[in-house]
């Protein structure tokens, strides 16, 4: 079932197109990991599916229902932005309360739980916290309020390692125990790569690329290789990318390990072996294919 | 109450109570201490009970300070609005933003009304309300809530205009006074494009009601008081309670006003992109009519600074706009149009680069104002030779500066008609007024004004020309506006027809016969006859009420009769002499009834040579020029810097013709030479007339009464009033020579505070 729905969503900002036609669709229960290079469009995104932005054209949907300016949808939707706002002169224990009564699902006792997990002074000013220690009490209003879905704008940005996994088991435990969908933001791939099961990358306000990270990974492959002096490799192989060092080159290719092996076997290769593809090999060789490669300077 | 579908969410609505209450405690605080300077100040020195004072004082300077509270209150209730993540974590919560808006607005309003309430009970505590009626109290708290409900609607609507925290107080401001500060300006531009303009109504003012209740002295007009009441009630209690408040209708319209721009910012916001926080234009809309207003704000801006600064018009009886004047003021009036035009492109776009396009929009805007301006400058539409039909006009009021005050006004076919020619005349000569640049107004010129009227009293044209009708103008000796051949030449249409005019029995008739009160032995009140030289009172004699009766009977109304007395002399070769101030003048008062029904008048006219009967009645008395006399001292001299404090407005006048005028120097004529010098040296130190006016009534109303200080100036004011007042030629009958941009009411209701004021230092009660 698809908890998050963007069908052919525009919009415009004066002339620029921040989002152009963009189809997403993020199934309950997944950890949906929205990437793409810088202004590709994913905070438009991210502010759509909060319901701060009405599209200019297409459908922002929940459930199947419109989000933008639905109450009864807004309250199942949790967003932490890269950067978290409170009123001025709040506390953590303000904050909570506010929540509180903002959203139905608030778990105070939750809430009291947490604070262990979390090391703040919650009756403390939040405009004395430093960065992090703001970002820690936005995941902790986060969790106690129990929604379906959070939405998350780099996330773990001035997180310590430590609560950086701290807080991604949290999500976690959530995501398994209650099915909570996540929709995150990050350029953080690596640290992606170990929680995703959905991918979208998106590029110039579309999207270039939407797969399982299982399927993403199943498709493409790396393949270093060693040819016989004077063997060419065969034509036609979908090759993503390509690098020589002496006669060991490295090939990145559409298809699955089989599938690669099979393909270059004809050319008697003196070496073979294939490896999976990490997230952001696949970032960047996917973005590669759309003229957003690694440029090689000569400075 | 959860927030549905709801427009109001309580959960927004305490929270915002809880956020932004510091404001309460603020604006309470100003307000008390308001209350608190005004308390137990007397009106015109009438004390008044508590509530009445303070609803006077809630109606002028209460409306400013709630003006600003809410003006501030929108700032921080609405503060989440200007900010990008602010607005970006109240849009992703889950509440409707109509909720939202009218959630923080009725926080907003309740904090402004729990600040009035508080600040009346504090005030209550000190004792403040003692002796007010519960009923006056609760009207006090009525106008506060409309004065809130109108101040807090258009600042809700701002907030949702802009996007931009410091942006908001502008665009409050220029909300709140755009009306009247487009019509100053068209106003002022206007009367110097089109010659003869003058006088026009003020018809906008009421839509900016923070100019309307606290500059244009409407307190007095929401709080009518009968002074027959006021007097009866003082003798009794020593407290005024009897005014009746006139302004509910007015108040309630703006209070409606204030509910319909809280709510088109209700159906605006739900349009208004979130993203635009921070930008100064948050409607897509409005970013395209930005920089037309603004241009048009910086066109009338350069235009009316160089109209004050470089001509120095002060927007009545000034020589109107020659043509390469008025090309200069287009240019700074494009000038203007593009500082304003291109400043906005800036603000929008956030960069400096902003010559590179949008040329086309300013080109539009430049080629109207050239249309507009030259339009009116060359009389395109036929407003300047316009004339009424005489078969409608009904009446004509005539006023020229020299001839004095009050206007003649002609109701007679025939003198109707000669008015309409001499305003022809005036209309062919346009080309000479407007190059008499450097005429000096109070030296050279003077001032014909015409009102018309039909039969049921409305205006249908009212005009003001400069003309060389002055002293001066009378001798060719360096002046080239002079009437004896160097500037009209001999066949100076204007003067002597109006002279001629001036002189029909008609005119006669009405200057030897007081307005309001019948001519008997029981009326007159004295007589007062005088001879000036050289503006210098040489001789003067005054006879008693039964000598004047027959003075006025036996011989003035036979010689009127025949049009030898109370006559005009306005051309030059009649009698030069008048010209250097030299005549003759006859004053006599006139009263009916007794105590609160008490009425009085007078009139006062030329008495020359041809009149024989009075003549010779006066010389039979005695009457003969005797004694020496000093010179007076020019108004220039006499202007020192001694004073360093000057009471605003008319009081100043008073108050530093007693502190330098010498009254043995100089005659009333001086006086009437000092005040008009005051006027100018106010007008010189950028006071314009309406200003002047303003304060004056400021002063006479809200002045201290428990200031020693006070004490002793409104006793020396009492010594200066009396010696302008009461005088053969004193200050209130020249009223109309020496305040002439001021409409009737307003001299009116100026001399009528000072003659209040002065009642009250007599009776040393303040």
């Amino acid at each position: 079932m698809n908890m998050i729905e963007l069908k052919a969503v525009t919009k415009r900002f004066g002339k620029a197109t921040a989002l152009d036609a963009l189809d997403l669709t993020v199934p309950q229960g997944a950890v949906y990991a929205l990437i793409g290079p810088n202004g590709a469009g994913k905070t438009t995104a991210i502010r759509h599916v909060t319901g701060m932005l009405r599209p200019d054209a297409g459908e922002v949907l929940l459930s199947g229902e419109p989000i933008f300016e639905n109450v009864p949808v807004k309250e199942r939707i949790y967003c932490i932005p890269d950067e978290p706002w409170y009123f001025p002169m709040a506390t953590t224990r303000d904050m909570m309360e506010f929540t509180g009564r903002m959203y139905p699902r608030f778990d105070a006792l939750r809430y009291k739980r947490l604070r262990d997990a979390f090391v703040l002074d919650e009756n403390r000013p939040l405009r004395r916290l430093s960065r992090g220690q703001k970002k820690q009490a936005a995941f902790w209003l986060a969790l106690s309020a129990r929604p379906e879905v959070l939405v998350l704008d780099e996330p773990v940005d001035g997180l310590d390692p430590v609560m950086r996994r701290q807080v991604w088991s949290l999500i976690m435990e959530d995501v398994a125990e209650d099915e909570m969908t996540v929709l995150v933001s990050s350029h953080n791939l690596r640290e992606l790569e170990d929680v995703c099961d959905h991918v979208g990358i998106l590029q110039k306000g579309r999207c270039i690329l939407e797969k399982s990270v299982a399927e993403l990974q199943g498709s493409t492959v790396k393949v270093v290789l060693a040819l016989p002096e004077g063997a060419a490799l065969p034509d036609g192989l979908p090759i993503l990318h390509r690098s020589e060092a002496g006669r060991l080159q490295t090939l990145i290719l559409r298809g699955t390990e089989a599938e690669a092996a099979a393909l270059l076997r004809p050319a008697g290769p003196v070496f073979l072996e294939t490896q999976p593809l990490t997230l952001e090999e696949i970032f960047i060789y996917e973005l590669g294919g759309v003229d957003y490669a690694v440029k090689e300077l000569l400075l | 109450m959860r927030s549905k579908n709801s427009c109001f969410d309580i959960r927004i609505f305490g929270n915002a109570l809880r956020r932004y209450w510091p404001v309460y405690p603020a604006a309470a605080g100003v307000y008390l201490y308001d209350m608190l300077t005004r308390r137990g100040s007397s009106w015109y020195g009438i004390m008044e009970t508590a509530d009445l004072s303070l609803l006077r004082s809630t109606l002028s300077s209460g409306s400013r300070l709630i003006f600003i509270a809410a003006g501030v209150m929108a700032m921080a209730v609405y503060s989440w609005l200007f900010f990008q993540r602010s607005t970006a974590y109240a849009a992703a919560l889950p509440v409707r933003r109509e909720a939202q808006y009218l959630s923080h607005m009725a926080a907003g309003f309740v904090l402004l009304e729990a600040a009035a309430l508080m600040a009346l009970l504090l005030f209550a505590l000190t004792g403040g309300l003692r002796g007010a009626a519960p009923a006056g109290l609760l009207r006090v708290v009525a106008v506060i809530t409309l004065l809130n409900v109108l101040f807090f609607g258009p600042a809700s609507l701002c907030a949702v205009l802009t996007g931009n925290i410091l942006i908001l107080p502008a665009v409050y401001a220029v909300f709140a006074y755009a009306a009247v500060a487009l019509e100053a300006s068209a106003r002022w531009i206007a009367q110097f494009l089109v010659f003869g303009l003058s006088g026009q109504r003020w018809l906008f003012t009421i839509l900016s009601p923070v100019y309307y209740l606290r500059n244009a002295g409407q307190a007095d007009f929401l709080l009518e008081t009968n002074w027959q009441e006021v007097y009866r009630g003082y003798a009794t209690s020593n407290v005024l309670s009897l005014a009746a408040f006139r302004g509910w209708p007015l108040l309630l319209c703006y209070g409606a006003a204030g509910v319909l721009f809280a709510a088109l910012g209700t159906a605006l916001i739900r349009r208004r992109p979130m993203e635009n926080a921070g930008n100064v234009v948050a409607l897509p809309g409005l970013r395209r009519l930005f920089p037309w207003g603004a241009a048009l704000a910086g066109a009338l801006t350069l235009g009316l600074l160089t109209l004050k600064q470089i001509f120095r018009f002060s927007g009545y009886l000034n020589v109107t706009g020659s043509f390469s004047k008025v090309m200069l003021l287009l240019l700074a009036m494009i000038l203007g149009a593009f500082t304003g035009w291109f400043g906005a492109q800036g603000l929008l776009r956030k960069t400096l680069r902003v010559f590179d396009r949008s040329w086309g929009g300013f080109a539009v805007f430049c080629a109207v104002l050239c249309a507009l301006v030259l339009g009116t400058e060359l009389d395109v539409t036929g407003s300047e030779k316009r004339l009424p039909d005489a078969e409608r006009v009904a009446s004509v009021s005539v006023w020229d500066t020299y001839a004095g005050a009050p206007a003649t006004v002609f109701e007679e076919p025939e003198n109707i008609r000669s008015v309409l020619e001499i305003q022809r005349h005036v209309l062919e000569s346009k080309e000479l007024f407007e190059n008499a640049a450097g005429m000096d107004l109070s030296a050279q010129g003077g001032a014909l004004s015409l009102v018309y009227c039909d039969e049921n009293g409305r205006t249908l044209l009212s005009r003001a020309y400069v003309a060389p009708i002055g002293a001066m103008a009378w001798s060719s000796a360096g002046n080239a506006y002079a009437t004896d051949g160097n500037a009209f030449g001999s066949a100076n249409p204007v003067l002597p027809e109006l002279e001629r005019l001036m002189n029909t029995p008609e005119a006669i008739r009405k200057r030897i016969l007081p307005r309001y009160i019948a001519v008997s032995p029981y009326t007159i009140q004295a007589g007062y006859v005088y001879r000036m030289e050289d503006y210098v009172t040489v001789e003067d004699l005054q006879f008693t009420a039964a000598e004047t009766w027959e003075l006025y009977n036996q011989c003035v109304l036979p010689d009127a009769e025949e049009g030898t007395v109370a006559t005009t002399r306005l051309c030059p070769a009649d009698d030069p002499g008048e010209s250097r101030g030299t005549f003759t003048e006859l004053f006599i008062p006139f009263s009916i009834g007794y105590g609160d029904d008490a009425m009085a008048d007078y009139i006062y006219f030329m008495v020359r040579p041809e009149a024989a009967r009075t003549v010779a009645w006066l010389v039979e008395r005695g009457f003969a020029v005797t004694g020496t006399v000093r010179a007076e001292p020019e108004p220039s001299e006499i202007i020192s810097e001694s004073v360093t404090v000057v009471l605003p407005g008319l009081a100043g006048l008073l108050e530093k013709v007693y502190l330098e005028y010498d009254p043995a120097a100089a005659g009333t004529v001086g006086a009437l030479r000092w005040t008009r010098s005051m006027l100018e040296w106010y007008s010189a130190n950028g006071e314009d007339p309406f200003r002047v006016y303003e304060e004056a009534k400021l002063f006479a109303r809200t002045y201290d009464a428990e200031a020693g200080e006070f004490r002793q100036r409104m006793e020396q004011l009492r010594t200066a009033g009396i010696r302008l007042t009461t005088g053969s030629a004193g200050l209130v009958q020249d009223r109309g020579r020496n305040t002439g941009a001021w409409t009737e009411d307003m001299v009116g209701e100026v001399f009528d505070a000072i003659a209040a004021g002065l009642a009250a230092a007599e009776r040393n009660d303040y």
